[in-house]
């Protein structure tokens, strides 16, 4: 009996960890990645520009600060393949699908707060990254800031 | 409804898909991480066990010395004081025929275990259990036993077996603390015990040989080191299965069969006269 316990917290839990994690981050993934590309038409009209300056023609007659966030977090089966990939180095292709959402999705909500304000133009984009948790499971903060111009009366 | 600005013709295409994130599939991935991750990790332990089997008999024996006063040496028990003594009398004999280097000691103590087993440690440091001593007959045999014991001292044995362990143990503490702990634990735990240290069979048979030539030289004959084999091989038939696949001991049979070709080789007489075993081994009925 003990043995059994033992084997199962030694290998049958982590194996059962990664399991979930594969198939439940799977399927969360490909669902945001579906819900990501439709409101990313929707918000198709609200521009986001890099450039510092309120471009040739724009007639901005206000401004304001719109700033979207995201936190993710990696799941068990990522975390635990990016383990061996401190060891061998080269391209960790799990995070980078979990990073992209992350900078989507926080243009996303950058647009859509300066919708709401009445912009459909942001210029000077940039982008800010903070790790929130530990590295047992990391999460990162991924934040798209930007000025919303307002180019019509409120 | 929105104003067109003038100038050039802002707009936002949809992002491209496929050039920072990938599509393959992530269990791809995962399997090269884990084949490349064992592969590596098989390879240096083999490489740890090898190094660590050729460094550690070139260590001084001193230091097993040292190892075996912290790790091994229990007070003596008194009323075992009488066996132990016999049992160091038949190894000095023996050990006098062996040429061990200079340094070099044995200490034999007897064990009250029933188990039919007898090993030697770090540092020179023999046990013999009460059940094997149950199972021989004549003082020769004890000291064809003693004799393959102090061959796996004296070829240090002893020390690349334990040697191979824990660095085989270093390494899985970098993988994991626990596997590694686990490994060291048996290590050392195994030095320290009656679990055999693993030795492989060209250690045994190597073992053997010089056994053999130690009897002969003492005795001028091979029958004590017979008597032990077949004694062993009827103790085991009851024991468990014969598969000699699996163990790393070569089966008493073979060992027997091997003993008995070098005799032959050798011109060695197989059999002679036989002292009977000294009368503090002999089995005493348990009261009650």
């Amino acid at each position: 009996m003990e043995y059994y316990l033992s084997a199962f917290f030694n290998f049958g839990l982590p194996i059962l960890l990664l399991a979930v994690g594969y198939f439940v981050g799977r399927a969360l993934e490909a669902r945001h990645y579906a819900s990501i590309r439709q409101r990313e038409r929707e918000l198709q009209r609200v521009l986001a520009l890099s450039t510092r300056y309120v471009p040739e023609g724009v007639n901005a007659l206000g401004s304001l600060v719109v700033s979207g966030s995201v936190v993710v977090s990696s799941d068990y089966f990522k975390t635990f393949v990016a383990g061996f990939r401190t060891l061998f180095g080269g391209r960790f292709r799990g995070y980078e699908t979990l990073l992209e959402r992350a900078r989507r999705e926080a243009v996303l909500r950058m647009k859509l707060q300066a919708r709401r304000n009445g912009s459909s133009l942001v210029i000077g984009v940039r982008f800010h990254t903070t790790q929130v948790a530990g590295s047992q499971t990391p999460s990162v903060e991924v934040m798209a800031y930007g000025t919303a111009l307002r180019t019509k009366p409120p | 409804m929105s104003e067109e600005p003038r100038g050039p013709r802002l707009e936002n295409r949809l992002p491209a898909e496929g050039i920072n994130s990938s599509s393959e599939h992530p269990l791809k991935e995962f399997a090269w991480l884990i084949v490349a991750s064992g592969v590596t990790l098989l390879v240096l332990i083999a490489l740890a066990s090898w190094g660590a089997r050729w460094l550690a008999p070139k260590l001084p024996f001193s230091a097993e010395v040292a190892l075996a006063q912290r790790l091994v040496d229990q007070p003596a028990k008194p009323e075992h004081a009488t066996r132990s003594a016999e049992l160091q009398r038949v190894a000095d004999q023996v050990a006098a025929r062996m040429a061990l280097p200079e340094g070099m000691v044995v200490v034999v103590t007897y064990s009250d275990s029933p188990v039919v087993n007898a090993y030697a440690t770090v540092g020179g440091r023999i046990s013999v259990f009460k059940g094997l001593l149950h199972e021989l007959q004549s003082e020769e045999a004890l000291a064809a036993l003693l004799a393959h014991e102090i061959a796996h001292v004296k070829h240090r044995h002893v020390a690349a077996s334990l040697g191979r362990g824990l660095a085989v143990a270093l390494l899985l503490s970098v993988v994991s603390a626990d596997a590694g702990a686990a490994a060291a634990e048996a290590a050392l735990g195994s030095a320290a015990s009656f679990t055999m240290l693993g030795y492989s069979r060209e250690q045994e048979a190597q073992a053997d040989e010089e056994a053999s030539q130690a009897v002969v030289a003492l005795h001028g004959h091979t029958g004590g080191l017979i008597e032990l084999f077949t004694r062993l091989g009827q103790a085991s038939q009851s024991a468990g299965p014969k598969l000699e696949a699996l163990n790393s001991h070569p089966l008493t049979e073979a060992r027997l069969a091997a003993v008995q070709a070098r005799a032959r080789e050798q011109r060695w007489p197989t059999s002679g006269a036989l002292t009977p075993l000294p009368e503090v081994f002999k089995k005493v009925a348990k009261p009650g």
